[in-house]
């Protein structure tokens, strides 16, 4: 009996959107009827007739389908104002990074006009260091807040299809970033200072180069959510 | 029948209100209180039921939690929220002052 109930609910799902919400709302329907099926039987309706009584106590399951699409629209509404606000975070982080490059480019030329002691472009420097943990302070938070809202057809495998896709590409192309990033690192670190000699100082670019790795990790991330 | 059914369809999500009032509660549970409650002169079509609990929930009237019994499948359970509450008693004093309205016109 269970079966064919759980049989009827298939043939009457077909035609429902293959969501999330879809399987969970049969999994109800299917534990409510088996209740009432029971129930029916213990107060001495004949088998059949309980079936049948279950089966008829249904309904007309069309206006419940509407239910769920209506749903998932509002969703995507959902999704559109959390994307809107993302954008807006990140664009706010994008300009925060110019500024800081504007002050450090705006410090170097005062220290060739002003002809002071001071050393102005190191002064710059630090401060676009210091600009900057805002703008990732930013990204990191709009990475860790907003989770991929973005699939319009939230089935568990879809979602799995997608992950697994896009971990594999990005894992390769981030890899790969990697890197370059660090040999040419390397290659720039041995080039500075050997040309300089300033091997006190030079050493400073494995901690900006750090900061760039931390930067492709972050605009990994943030393609993975938009 | 039919016209009273369509009345009483009009305030599903009112009845399903007043039962979470006493208690949280299941699909099938909630529509055995309505036949017991009208000695079996009504009962709600489960496609009706689920498109209200549906409804209420998305205006998070009521929220939802999967049950976890020992034996067999888990029921979905609905518990009613504070603004749950809230729409209750603003629906029943509607109720009211549109049966005070009714009475009056059909004398």
């Amino acid at each position: 009996m269970n079966e064919n109930l759980s049989n009827h609910l298939d043939l009457l799902f077909e035609k429902a959107p293959k969501t999330r919400r879809a399987f969970e709302l049969k999994e109800e329907l299917l534990v409510n009827s088996e209740e009432r099926y029971n129930d029916l039987l213990t107060s001495g309706v004949t088998p059949e007739n309980s079936y049948k009584n279950v089966i008829n106590s249904i309904g007309n399951v069309s206006e419940l389908f509407k239910g769920l699409e209506e749903m998932s629209l509002n969703d995507v509404k959902e999704v559109d104002e959390k994307n809107k606000k993302m954008a807006i975070i990140k664009t706010a982080a994008v300009g925060i990074y110019i500024f800081s490059v504007f002050v450090l480019i705006l410090f170097g030329m005062l220290e060739d006009t002003l002809n002071t002691r001071l050393e102005l472009s190191l002064i710059g420097f630090m401060l676009m260091i210091l600009i900057d943990i805002i703008p990732t302070c930013m990204l990191v938070y709009v990475s860790s807040v907003y989770p991929n809202y973005r699939k319009h057809d939230n089935t568990v495998v879809e979602n799995f299809k997608e992950w697994k896709s896009e971990t594999q590409k990005s894992k390769s192309v981030k890899g790969a970033v990697t890197l370059v990033l660090w040999t040419l690192t390397v290659l720039l670190y041995f080039a500075i200072s050997f040309t300089t000699f300033a091997w006190y100082s030079t050493w400073i670019i494995f901690l900006v180069a750090l900061c760039a790795q931390a930067v492709v990790e972050l605009l990994f991330r943030l393609r993975e959510l938009s | 029948m039919s016209i009273t059914s369509d009345v009483i369809r009009g305030h599903t999500e009112t009845i399903i209100l007043a039962h979470l009032l006493e208690q949280d509660s299941y699909g099938y549970q909630i529509n055995k209180d309505i036949m017991e409650k009208t000695d079996h002169m009504y009962e709600l079509k489960e496609a009706t039921l689920y498109s209200a609990f549906r409804r209420l929930e998305q205006a998070q009237l009521i929220v939802s939690y999967w049950g976890n019994e020992d034996i067999g499948a888990r029921r979905r359970y609905y518990a009613i929220s504070d603004t749950g509450r809230a729409a209750y008693q603003e629906y029943k004093k509607d109720w009211e002052h549109a049966k005070i309205i009714i009475d009056k016109l059909l004398r």
